[in-house]
């Protein structure tokens, strides 16, 4: 794998990935560098913070490039399939109606074909267990909403472009909510706090329609 | 049982070190948003530098003791009063039982620290006592703190005679900053006139500005972007900048990643002076390259471990 190897910042570097899965898998290599502080995948990249006073930033280049040298790829995930309760619509889902205006599509449609698929946990990220999925139905693809609210409840089911996405917590987001899931994503008093780990693959079930 | 809040304040947290490692899954850093004000208040109590202290927002915080404790502010410059009595920041100040300690609004910069001999008892999750309060972990409860909140002591004080900051240590805020900061990774993504204002025009603190980020009011930058860029990692120091044009600077409790254009990345020297940031300051970017800015890194801990042993591995 000859990727660039880019310093974003002082204390950062920047690998191009061709694959969110890949990227995850990376960074998790990466993380185990002396001196890393923080490996963190995102939809094509992985960066790397490094503690810049201790190690000199050309020897944690070089320890990127033998890390790159000797990567293979993403390693098959744990394989968990989680099945997920969404209420749609409704307060549940406030952007669904607009969604399927959006779309030209029933709401009932639409929930067969958010349901109808299997999605895979591309990343965490954003918030704490936050979990944005890959493989939803391209059909069902919008664009972010142009003011983001203030207010997503935790556990909003959320499309951005081609991905559809669970908020773990309540907080600003911008991605159209169409509906909710009761289940709890990311608990800090459990032994394993996150719900998902990437490569999990997710089936949404609708539980009010 | 050592002291009691009675006037909590506008927003006053147990923050410590930051929570490193778990970015990955989404979770912020957090800790101190000032890192250098924390370990200067847990040196004058014979701390380790990353113990957990209060962090007061603003409006300060009241307190009374129940038991003898020492006790150090710095940070953000405020009125200290003990029974009424006024008392000084960057030393160490005895308490006996019932007595009350005042810290008054701050006059400078946004955030004081306070700072307990033995160290305020903390919930530790994931490496770490800090709070972050957009998931309610760590610190008190995953909160801030309320009045009648009982803060306790988590372990034994060193013997540590009482001590002062020597002046030149002593850091002195203005209402104007100027930030150390790299071209970020999407700054190309400014229109050419634009990108040579991020690095010579004033902008100014706007009234969003938390641990989560700072918006920084300016004549609306173009970019040539179509909003649609694929989420990447950001960091505390990324600056932002949204379709609207005005950018924000993400702070210790920055989300770990955002598809808005990274214009700027502030020097890790100068992050933690994002924690002081308050509305209306004014702020400038001087520009600095990564070497530039690791250099300037070195000499700061030189100059800072001759008080701070220790504090390369928090600054």
């Amino acid at each position: 794998m000859n990727a660039r190897i880019l310093r974003v910042a002082d204390d950062r570097f920047a690998v191009p990935v061709e694959s969110t899965a890949r990227g995850q898998a990376l960074a998790a290599e990466l993380a185990q560098l002396d001196g890393c502080i923080d490996a963190v995948g995102a939809i094509a990249c992985v960066e790397v913070r490094f503690d810049a006073a201790a190690t000199p930033a050309a020897r944690f280049r070089a320890s990127i490039r033998d890390v790159l040298s000797g990567f293979r790829g993403a390693e098959p995930g744990r394989g968990l399939v989680h099945e997920i309760p969404v209420e749609y619509g409704g307060a549940a889902g406030p952007d669904l109606d607009g969604v399927c205006a959006a779309l030209g599509m029933t709401v009932e449609e639409f929930v067969d074909r958010h349901t109808g698929g299997e999605c895979t946990v591309a990343m965490l990220g954003f918030t704490p267990g936050f979990a944005y999925l890959d493989g939803m139905d391209a059909g069902l693809a919008v664009p972010r909403r142009n003011v983001p609210r203030s207010d997503v409840p935790a556990g909003s089911v959320g499309i951005a472009g081609p991905r559809t996405g669970i908020y773990s917590l309540q907080g600003p987001g911008g991605w159209r909510i169409v509906g909710r899931t009761s289940r709890q994503l990311f608990d800090p008093d459990a032994p394993e706090p996150f719900l998902f780990a990437p490569g999990d693959r997710v089936r949404f079930v609708a539980v009010n329609r | 049982m050592t002291l009691i809040v009675e006037r909590p304040g506008l927003q006053t947290l147990v923050q410590a070190g930051p929570r490193d490692g778990y970015r990955n899954r989404g979770v912020p850093g957090a800790g101190a948003a000032d890192i250098l004000s924390l370990a200067l208040a847990n040196r004058l109590v014979g701390n380790a530098l990353d113990a957990a202290a209060l962090e007061v927002t603003l409006s300060g915080v009241g307190l009374r003791a129940t038991a003898p404790c020492r006790v150090a502010v710095t940070g953000a410059s405020c009125a200290l009063r003990i029974d009424g009595s006024a008392a000084g920041m960057h030393r160490c100040l005895e308490l006996a039982a019932g007595q009350h300690l005042d810290v008054g609004a701050a006059e400078s910069g946004a955030r004081s620290y306070l700072a307990i001999a033995g160290a305020f008892r903390a919930d530790s999750v994931l490496g770490s006592a800090s709070t972050y309060l957009p998931a309610g972990l760590g610190g008190y409860r995953g909160r801030s703190l309320a009045a009648g909140d009982v803060l306790e002591i988590a372990g034994d004080p060193q013997a540590d005679g009482s001590r002062e900051t020597p002046g030149r240590f002593r850091l002195i805020y203005t209402d104007s900053w100027t930030l150390r900061a790299l071209p970020g990774a999407e700054m190309h993504l400014l229109v050419e006139e634009h990108a040579e204002r991020l690095f010579h025009e004033p902008f100014s603190v706007s009234p969003r500005n938390d641990r989560m980020g700072v918006q920084l009011d300016t004549q609306a930058f173009r970019l040539d972007s179509t909003g649609l860029l694929d989420s990447r990692p950001v960091f505390p120091g990324t600056v932002q900048c949204p379709e609207s044009g005005i950018p924000f600077l993400l702070g210790v409790d920055a989300q770990t990643t955002g598809g808005y254009p990274r214009i700027a990345e502030v020097t890790r020297l100068d992050r933690h002076l994002t924690g002081q940031l308050r509305t209306g300051n004014r702020v400038r970017f001087l520009q600095r390259s990564a070497d530039e800015a690791v250099r300037e890194l070195h000499a700061a801990h030189e100059f800072w471990s001759e008080w701070l042993p220790g504090i390369d591995a928090l600054l």
